[in-house]
């Protein structure tokens, strides 16, 4: 058997067991399906390119989140939508979020925060990354992600003591 | 009140209606995809064409045998382009392409081709994948090829050196082409960026010979280090582009051979597809 192969092989069998984890992430940033899908295409076509390196390393999934994150921040930032690596027939048009009875109220106060405090949020509180590992996902300083994240909870305090 | 577990309950797992994910299979494609066209960006009189196997099955149409070219009346000593132009009815033999790897990992040489050199199993390309690098004539013209296979995907370049910008061999040529096919296949990096976007030998035996931080627009990223630059790796010369995490190398005796030929040769070349 090919390396290559046994390589591709591998590439499909995280694609298979994470994608999906992977695009409610994108959504959890986004706050918008079309986005998501968007950035998880980008996100799985970069971990392909960087496969060779990065397969059985342990951090091919961390790696693709990264990259999630880094390319929504990219996204927002751009005044105009980059061309993107698509997939033919695989672009219908599709909702972009729930319907409004069905989105809960923390849902909606998580995507009105700022956007770097929703990342923090995300990664911090909902994945449960350290602070340390947060902050080298998003590329800012561990205080930086202290402060974002008090913030955050302020925000999102409101929301969670109605319930 | 636990808010990863709110969390967890309100992130929604996937739109109610929709389009379903893309399988593993067509995401594994599209990868291979911008690879290949990572490896053909830019291209004075290169020929770089893929070929892609699923489980074993060519997914172009391959006749066992194909006619010397004579639509448009090619007559020895044609330049390149206008064999460019002569169509060719093997997808893997576009323009003047002479050599690819077949399904079996048979070297297939285009009919009429003169093999005048042939140089197999290129040192610095690790088994299992197969590589070789040709000096053949045909219709009075001498090109280079330089060929490797991966089993599921191979690949096949094929220049003519009289339209190369540089005044580079045959062993030069196939140095540059072998150091970037060993990049390719091991992932490995002969340089890395640093904060300030230069380039940085990751290897030992690896010269930066030029550099800068004028990049293509493509490359740019706000608040982001980018990069183009000319390296000798031993015997080879690369162009280099780096930017967003990703490095992408091609020959600089075929693009470049300085900096200007390698910027323009990375005007095709965005680091985040």
């Amino acid at each position: 058997m090919r390396d290559e192969s046994a390589r591709d092989r591998d590439y499909v069998a995280f694609v298979e067991g994470r994608q999906a984890h992977l695009r409610r992430i994108a959504y959890a940033v986004t706050g918008d399906w079309h986005a998501a899908d968007d950035v998880l295409q980008t996100a799985l076509t970069k971990l392909y390119l960087a496969w060779p390196r990065l397969r059985g390393s342990g951090t091919e999934e961390a790696y693709a989140r990264r990259i999630i994150v880094t390319t929504d921040v990219d996204r927002r930032r751009r005044p105009w939508r980059r061309e993107r690596s698509g997939l033919d027939g695989l672009d219908a048009a599709a909702p972009t979020g729930l319907p409004t009875e069905e989105r809960s109220a923390l849902l909606d106060a998580l995507q009105a925060l700022p956007t770097m405090q929703r990342k923090v949020v995300v990664l911090r509180h909902w994945l449960g990354l350290s602070v340390a590992e947060t902050a080298a996902e998003l590329g800012i300083g561990e205080g930086t992600v202290k402060s974002h994240s008090h913030r955050a909870l302020e925000a999102l305090r409101g929301t969670l003591t109605s319930r | 009140m636990d808010l990863t577990d709110e969390l967890e309950r309100s992130i929604p797992t996937a739109p109610i209606a929709g389009p379903v994910l893309p399988s593993a299979a067509e995401r594994l494609q599209e990868g291979r995809r911008i690879r290949r066209r990572r490896r053909t960006v830019g291209g004075l009189g290169t020929l770089a064409v893929g070929v892609l196997v699923a489980g074993g099955v060519t997914l172009v149409d391959l006749p066992a045998q194909q006619d010397p070219p004579s639509a448009g009346g090619v007559e020895a000593g044609d330049t390149d382009d206008q064999l460019w132009r002569t169509m060719d009815p093997v997808p893997q033999l576009q323009g003047a392409g002479q050599a690819f790897y077949d399904t079996d990992g048979s070297l297939v040489v285009r009919d009429g081709a003169e093999v005048l050199k042939r140089l197999d199993d290129l040192p610095g390309v690790e088994p299992p994948v197969q590589s070789v690098a040709l000096v053949t004539r045909w219709h009075g013209n001498v090109y280079w090829t330089f060929a490797w296979n991966e089993g599921d995907d191979a690949t096949s370049s094929t220049v003519a050196p009289t339209e190369l910008p540089s005044s580079a061999t045959f062993g030069q040529w196939v140095a540059d082409m072998t150091a970037r096919t060993a990049a390719e296949q091991s992932g490995a990096r002969y340089v890395t960026l640093d904060a300030d976007g230069g380039l940085v030998p990751a290897q030992m035996g690896v010269v930066v010979l030029q550099q800068t931080t004028d990049v293509p627009a493509g490359m740019l990223r706000e608040g982001e280090p980018a990069a183009v630059g000319v390296i000798a790796v031993g015997d080879a010369e690369l162009c280099v582009g780096a930017a967003d995490g990703d490095v992408t190398y091609q020959s600089a005796r075929e693009h470049g051979p300085d900096l200007s030929g390698c910027r323009e040769m990375l005007e095709g070349w965005h680091p985040y597809a």
